[in-house]
């Protein structure tokens, strides 16, 4: 029996689509039939004959094809979530250089200004790598955590020693300002980073209003010059996170263009997480148009793959059609709380760096050397475990829920204090990127031209992006 | 009534690549940067 939670209908320009949610299934349907399965969806009554035989129609068809489609594959079920910690955020430097307006960890110190020490990062690495799990991701963070450069470098070593040990591959990331530049920094990178994101809010008059130094001058000027230099010789794969403020809310696809221009391997562009009172924060018009420009940006990331040039900013669009081809359901919006965490620099843990700070959510310390069997860090756990969308009142019955995963629990939190409700502006966000982007995907697909573009394309982006340094490329045969 | 399903299938020899790309995608570091939060490696 078809219900209203597992189907959904919608317009673009003059063409109509249905969507199946169970087996992840996208059809164009005639102007009469969205008409009426609209208004199903919506609870209202049918009146006429004719929407009572065309409801039992395309019911009929509908059910039809989900009991003959191929079963959707779950990514990941909570039965399936290993024990094995994949991700781990290392506050290397509770300090910054920086004051930047929307800064979530109270100027970086998170309430306990620090640095970690090398007892603690040895402890870090006992704690989460001592399984022979195979690879690891490991991503300084801050603060800045280049003012702590010295627990960096022990940091290589350690991964070092572990590897030839057979321990775990450990592959290193950073989140940083840019401001920190030497010639030793850029070798390190070049010998130990794989990943690398550069924080930079767009042009000079953007950023500066935004991310200044702490004595509030401009910090513009020496972070793009030490990006270019950092990243010329493209030794290591590197992106740029850029937030959104009330200032640049109408400037998304200038900030984008802006930093396209560098030439990094991504752009990631989100809206400043900051109470609803703060000056920095997006009302209900200015996120709305915030979103149709990132919608804008994702479609002109897409022709620009399909085109050939550098891929960026291609993140919505890769997901939706993953999703589609291999009829795949998302039952998670990521992996915090369970394979990904975070380490503060007192060697607090915490289900990732969004929810550090949050004492309700501090699930031990890693001096503890039973701190993985404990009953607080396996209760926390499991509440990451249970959080599914089929379990998350708000999510179970909603159209887009094995394409989204559910909202980041962290902001879940913030808004409602428990990370399972569904933040408003979050849903409004993926059904608004799906409805735009899901017809341009369609379009691509059908013509055979772009569909082959499309297939010669991947196995480059892929090796491009994730070919070097200990990250094997994916092939496409 | 019109109903004209999208075939997907036909991209079938790209799901290993899309696969990888949407793992390593990260939601912390968004737009290429990986931290381990996507399906376990």
């Amino acid at each position: 029996m078809i219900d209203t939670r597992d189907f959904h209908v919608f317009t673009k320009g003059d063409q109509a689509y249905l969507f199946l949610t169970q087996p992840v299934a996208v059809f164009k349907i005639d102007e009469d039939t969205h008409m009426v399965l609209r208004r199903v969806e919506r609870g209202e009554p049918l009146s006429e004959e004719f929407e009572e035989r065309r409801w039992e129609e395309a019911r009929t068809f509908m059910e039809s094809y989900c009991r003959k489609a191929p079963a959707a594959k779950t990514l990941r079920t909570p039965a399936e979530i290993k024990e094995k910690v994949a991700g781990l955020y290392l506050f290397l430097s509770q300090e910054c250089n920086l004051k930047c307006a929307y800064c979530y960890g109270g100027e970086g110190e998170y309430g306990r200004r620090g640095r970690m020490d090398e007892a603690t990062l040895n402890r870090t690495f006992d704690t989460f790598f001592g399984g022979g799990e195979g690879k690891h991701f490991i991503t300084f963070f801050g603060g800045e955590p280049l003012m702590n450069f010295r627990t960096m470098k022990q940091t290589a070593e350690l991964s070092e020693r572990f590897r030839e040990e057979g321990k775990a591959d450990v592959s290193l990331g950073i989140v940083t300002n840019g401001t920190f530049y030497s010639e030793e920094i850029v070798q390190f990178f070049r010998d130990h980073i794989n990943d690398v994101t550069f924080s930079l809010d767009g042009p000079a008059d953007l950023n500066d209003c935004q991310r200044m130094s702490k004595c509030g001058d401009s910090v513009y000027a020496s972070a793009t010059e030490n990006i270019r230099k950092f990243t010329e010789d493209g030794c290591f794969n590197w992106a740029f996170r850029t937030i959104v403020t009330r200032a640049g809310f109408d400037r998304v696809a200038e900030i984008y263009d802006h930093l396209e221009s560098f030439k990094p391997g991504g752009i990631g562009v989100v809206n400043a997480d900051v109470p609803e009172d703060s000056p920095l924060y997006l009302d209900d018009y200015q996120y709305r148009r915030f979103i149709e420009q990132i919608v804008e940006v994702n479609r002109k990331g897409l022709r620009s793959f399909i085109e050939g040039d550098q891929p960026v900013a291609f993140e919505y669009p890769f997901y939706i059609l993953f999703y589609f081809i291999s009829r795949s359901h998302a039952l998670y919006h990521c992996n915090a709380g369970t394979n990904l965490l975070a380490v503060t620099a007192e060697g607090d843990v915490y289900p990732c760096h969004r929810f550090v700070g949050t004492e309700e959510f501090k699930m031990g310390n890693v001096a503890d050397p039973a701190l993985r069997e404990n009953e607080r860090y396996r209760a926390i756990r499991q509440r990451f475990v249970d959080a599914t969308v089929d379990n998350r009142e708000g999510c179970r019955d909603c159209w887009a829920r094995y394409l989204c995963g559910g909202s980041c629990a962290k902001y879940s939190h913030a808004q409602y204090g428990d990370i399972d409700p569904p933040v408003e502006r979050h849903c409004l966000y993926i059904k608004t990127v799906i409805e735009e982007i899901l017809p341009d995907i369609v379009a691509l697909v059908q013509s055979p031209d772009s569909r082959e573009a499309l297939m010669d394309r991947l196995g480059t982006a892929v090796s491009r992006r994730y070919g070097s340094k200990g990250v094997e490329a994916a092939r496409v045969s | 009534m019109e109903i004209e399903e999208i075939v997907f299938e036909s991209l079938e020899g790209c799901n290993e690549a899309f696969e990888k790309m949407t793992t390593m995608t990260c939601c912390g570091t968004q737009g290429g940067s990986i931290c381990g939060c996507g399906p376990e490696l």
